[in-house]
Parts: structure tokens; C-alpha cells; sequence
């Protein structure tokens, strides 16, 4: 597979990966949890709804590390030299 | 040791220390204009990663988050999608601005826009949004301080006294090491408002509560209504919601101070692992936030002045050095956020106006010297209206963080859109500004939807770029060339890297 097209298949996982965390993060679905923390405002001690975004802030941020690591589209650091070349022969 | 002077010996210390820091970022500078603006592109991973997370934060993380907290309950907790989203995107922007800067030497936003849209006008417009939307900030910033320094002194030194010596020590170190002086600075803020806001927050909540369950549960007795939306004051509405985080979440990313760091990582690695980083520490910081802004709600249910609270609880409720220590981490959010603005605005102006119609020869020494001169000025001016209050500033203040979110649609573009035009970028900063105000001051709540004007303004904006771009025809041969350079480049690297994983495998 060449580059261009693994770095758009690579940009498309990363933007489903984040998106499904903020759609389960906005409305409507915060309401529906809202809904559930009327009866239920704490689980396990903490405040549903806090406990219900912080889950998946914390999957946004899982993500990140996961993507920085594995992803080769953000190992781009492999070929700096290039810009630095680039830059050169600006001057 | 009375309490006051134990408040004034830990202030002065803190203040010997950031002039200390810049100090020593001016006897390691080579004093040319790109150390002094981007620190020579030379930041490491820790530096960035605690300049981004300190500048993004300001005095409110230790003042409004907490006030929004006691007032509309933990719905407050929206503020957590303009947290991780901006930092994923400092990435994504960012490693396009940091590869195009290296290549065309670009320093600020605007010095980028007028470059791809071969536009003056653009830039101009950037570099004004920029200028007028952020100087307030550092008015807050100041009045932030002054309070501050007037808690830990017992009222000994006055509020415009306070904001004085903050402004002072301030503009000495920005002039004296550019970036680099923010960022060391910055970096040891960073580490002193983790350690007052996370730590603060949970000794209060022990102290007084007994626990952070406690805490909670106490508050589901007193005010169920804090733990659901829309939250006591009924505010937190859905469209209240979305209308929030999207136009902050650009306005926060677009912001000065956190582009010019795109532009000043010493590599593509330590702009990710910065980002990365900077989407931890900034989650992370407020894990006891609502629990603090219920302790406040429980212990002053009444209180007329929410947003000065977590101030209050750390200095009456730790033992005094610690609560002179968390009381300094706050001076230093305020100033950790205010330096960086100091030094984006003036860049901006430097750069984006002197250079390119007063220094069109570009002369670099002069230009330095000017951001010199800008420094303090701005920093005057803003110390003016913090001592004034003038009205004018509250107004603006208003809209700032949603007038710079308009930068979104013509920059999105700039990056990754060839149809755009300059005329759609100048339409949509435009119209999306002049809805911004319609909608903040003359016509409220168009049709009673809840929607903030800050969205109001983006959807305009948006809408106006797309439509004029289409009907213009786009003239700049530099922005198809920079997309077509930058998305070469990263396709090249994911392939390299790619082939890297699978020799070792």
C-alpha cells in the first residue's frame, strides 16, 4: 500500500476513533445519561454524569498514546532531514 | 511568622525565581529574531509539553472553572472537550505548521496566511483578530494576580500594586529571552499549578469533608440538582453544550500563544509526545475539581462570589506554607498564560504589520528590536484597563475566545482545502464576526434555540468561506504548493516508517 494511501486510511481510524467518544460525550446521548443520573446521581461515590465523561476522556487519551506510538503516519520524525535540506536551500 | 509574611516571602521567591529563569534564557540566546520568537525552533518534549498545557490554562483554572463548577453544577465538566480535542488537533495542525514553517520560515499565523492565500489583507485581518481578542486576557490575567497577591499579603499590598510588580517582572523576562524565557518559566509554573490544583483541591476536600465521596454525597442531599443537567442554575442546556466546546475548542487551538508553539518544537516528535502530554496533564488537573466546587457550594451555599472561592478555601484551610505555595501556583497560572500572550501578540505585530508594511526590507535586528519595544507596551495597556475596568473590556472579553475560534474556517482551509480563496477567508473573518457581535449584543438567542452567538459566528463564518470560495477563483500558487509539499511529506514518512516496521518485524 503506498504512503498517500495509508495515510488517509490512517487519518480516517484516528478521526473514528476520537469521534465516537465526543458523540458519546454531546448530546444526544449525555442526555440519555442525564436521564439514567436523575434516579442514580452517584455511582461508586462520584457523580454519574462526571464519571460517564471522564470514561471516555480517558478513552480519547488512551488513543493518543496508542496512535503516537503504532500509527506510521506519526512517526514522521523518520525523514526531518528532508525539511531540513528543504529549508537550506531557501537561503 | 504571621501569615501575611509568610504569604510575601514565598511571592518574592517565586518572583526571584522566573527572573532567575530569564535571566539565564538570556545569557544562552544567540539574540536573533528566531530565538526570540520560536526559541530557534528548538524546544524539547518537557519544555513544550508544560508551556502548551501552562499558557492554555490561565488564572481560571484556579478562579472560573471552579465558579462555573459552584454555579451550574458538573455540567461544568464540558470544559473537558475543549481539553483533549485541541490537543489531538495541536498535533495535527500543528506537525503541517511546524514542517511548513521549518520550509518557509514562517513565525506567526498570519505570516503563514498571507504566505498560502497571497493575501495581505489576510494576514492584517490575523494578526488583528489575534491582537484585539487576546489583550484582554492579558487584563484578566493582571486583576487575576492582584487578587491573588492581596489574599497572601493580608491586604498589605493593594491589588494595583500587585498587578504592578506581576507586570513588571513579567515584561523584564519576556524582553530579556523571548520564548525560551517563557517556556522555562512556563515550565516551572506548569509543575506549580498541577501541584495546587490537583493537591490543593484534594487536602481541602479531606480537611473539610472528610473525603471526596463525602463530599459528593453531602451535595446529593443539599442540591441533587448540581449532579444532572441543566445544572442549578438551569444553564447547561444541550445547545449550550455543543454551542460551547466546538467555537472554544478553535478559539483555544487558534489562540497566539499556542500556534507560535507549533512553530517552536524541536522536532516532529517532541511537538507529538508534547501533545500527547498536554491532553494528560490538562484532563488530569481538575480530577477534584467538582469535588472542591462542592465543598464550596456546601460550606458557602450563598456565596456572591463563586469565582474567587478556591482561593479562599486554600488560604483559610492549608497549613501556611502550603497555602502560600498553592496560592503562588495560582499566581503562576495567571502568569504562566499572560507571558505567552505578551510575546504571541507582540510576534504577531512584529511580523505580521511592522515587516510587512513599515520593515519591508525585513531587516531582522529591527524587527527584534521592535517586539522589544511591543513587549512593553502591551504589557502597559493592559495593566491600564486591569486598573480601570473600562467597559470596553468586559464587552470584548465576551467574545474573545469565540472571536478567535473564526480563525478556524479560513485556516482549515489554508491546510487542507485547495478550492479556498482570500476572499473567503477575508468574507468569513468578516461576516463571522460582525454575526459574532449581532448575536452577543443586538439580537440574543436568535430564535430562542440556546445556541451561543460563539457558535453563531462559526456556522457564519463557515458558510461564507465555503460560498465565496466557490464563486472566487482562487489566484495563490502557494497554497496548492503547501498542501501538495506538506501531504507529500507525510505520505513520504508514513511509507518510510511503515517499511521501518516491517524490517524489524
Amino acid at each position: 500500500m503506498n504512503g498517500r494511501r495509508r495515510l488517509r486510511r490512517e487519518t480516517a481510524l484516528v478521526l473514528i476513533g476520537l469521534a465516537v467518544p465526543l458523540v458519546l460525550t454531546n448530546p444526544p446521548i449525555i442526555g440519555l445519561v442525564n436521564s439514567y443520573a436523575t434516579a442514580q446521581p452517584l455511582t461508586l461515590g462520584f457523580p454519574t454524569v462526571w464519571l460517564w465523561l471522564e470514561i471516555w476522556y480517558a478513552v480519547m487519551l488512551v488513543e493518543l498514546v496508542v496512535f503516537a506510538v503504532r500509527l506510521p503516519s506519526w512517526q514522521a520524525h523518520a525523514i526531518e532531514q528532508q525539511i531540513e535540506e528543504a529549508a537550506e536551500g531557501r537561503h | 511568622m504571621p501569615d501575611w509574611a509568610v504569604g510575601a516571602v514565598v511571592l518574592v521567591i517565586y518572583l526571584l525565581a522566573v527572573l532567575y529563569l530569564g535571566y539565564r534564557s538570556f545569557r544562552i540566546s544567540d539574540h536573533t529574531l528566531a530565538d526570540h520568537l520560536v526559541s530557534g525552533r528548538g524546544l524539547g518534549i518537557f519544555v513544550l509539553t508544560l508551556t502548551y498545557a501552562a499558557t492554555f490554562h490561565s488564572a481560571y483554572a484556579f478562579t472560573g472553572i471552579v465558579g462555573f463548577a459552584y454555579t451550574d453544577g458538573i455540567g461544568f465538566w464540558v470544559n473537558g472537550l475543549y481539553l483533549v480535542p485541541p490537543a489531538f488537533l495541536f498535533w495535527q495542525v500543528g506537525k503541517r505548521m511546524w514542517v511548513l514553517g521549518k520550509r518557509y520560515n514562517f513565525f506567526t499565523l498570519g505570516d503563514y496566511m498571507s504566505h498560502v492565500y497571497d493575501s495581505r489583507m489576510v494576514g492584517l485581518l490575523v494578526a488583528l483578530v489575534h491582537t484585539v481578542f487576546t489583550v484582554p486576557y492579558v487584563t484578566i490575567q493582571l486583576t487575576g494576580s492582584g487578587y491573588i497577591f492581596t489574599t497572601m499579603t493580608g491586604g498589605r499590598i493593594p491589588f494595583a500594586a500587585g498587578a504592578a510588580v506581576m507586570l513588571v517582572v513579567m515584561v523584564l523576562y519576556v524582553i530579556a529571552g523571548g520564548l525560551r524565557a517563557v517556556a522555562w518559566t512556563d515550565t516551572l509554573q506548569g509543575v506549580m499549578m498541577f501541584a495546587a490544583i490537583f493537591g490543593g483541591s484534594l487536602y481541602i476536600v479531606r480537611e473539610t469533608q472528610g473525603s471526596i465521596t463525602a463530599a459528593y454525597a453531602r451535595i446529593a442531599e443539599q442540591t441533587p440538582e448540581w449532579l444532572t443537567l441543566p445544572g442549578p442554575a438551569g444553564a447547561i442546556t444541550p445547545t449550550y453544550w455543543i454551542s460551547l466546546w466546538i467555537p472554544f475548542t478553535l478559539g483555544l487551538l487558534l489562540a497566539p500563544q499556542i500556534v507560535i508553539r507549533m512553530f517552536s518544537a524541536r522536532s516532529l516528535r517532541v511537538l507529538k509526545w508534547a501533545s500527547v502530554g498536554g491532553a494528560i496533564y490538562l484532563t488530569l488537573i481538575y480530577f477534584f475539581t467538582p469535588a472542591v466546587a462542592a465543598t464550596g457550594r456546601l460550606l458557602f451555599p450563598s456565596s456572591d462570589t463563586p469565582d474567587q472561592i478556591f482561593i479562599d478555601l486554600l488560604w483559610n484551610n492549608l497549613p501556611v506554607v502550603l497555602a502560600a505555595l498553592a496560592l503562588a501556583g495560582g499566581f503562576a497560572a495567571a502568569m504562566s498564560t499572560a507571558d505567552s500572550q505578551i510575546h504571541a501578540v507582540s510576534s504577531t505585530l512584529a511580523v505580521d504589520v511592522y515587516e510587512k508594511y513599515i520593515n519591508v526590507e525585513r531587516d531582522p535586528v529591527k524587527t527584534r528590536r521592535l517586539t522589544h519595544v511591543v513587549h512593553a507596551v502591551i504589557g502597559l495597556a493592559a495593566y491600564y484597563f486591569a486598573v480601570t475596568s473600562p467597559a470596553l473590556l468586559i464587552t470584548i472579553l465576551t467574545v474573545a475566545l469565540s472571536g478567535v475560534g473564526l480563525l478556524g474556517p479560513p485556516v482549515f482551509g489554508a491546510l487542507y482545502w485547495k478550492r479556498s480563496t482570500a476572499p473567503g477567508a477575508i468574507t468569513s473573518l468578516v461576516g463571522g464576526l460582525a454575526v459574532l457581535l449581532l448575536t452577543s449584543f443586538v439580537w440574543t438567542d436568535p430564535f430562542g434555540l440556546g445556541v451561543l452567538a460563539g457558535m453563531w459566528g462559526l456556522i457564519a463564518g463557515t458558510v461564507l468561506f465555503i460560498g465565496v470560495s466557490l464563486v472566487t477563483t482562487p489566484r495563490s500558487a502557494a497554497l496548492p504548493e503547501t498542501q501538495d509539499w506538506a501531504s507529500g511529506f507525510f505520505a513520504e514518512a508514513t511509507a518510510a516508517a511503515r517499511q521501518r516496521e516491517e524490517s524489524v518485524s
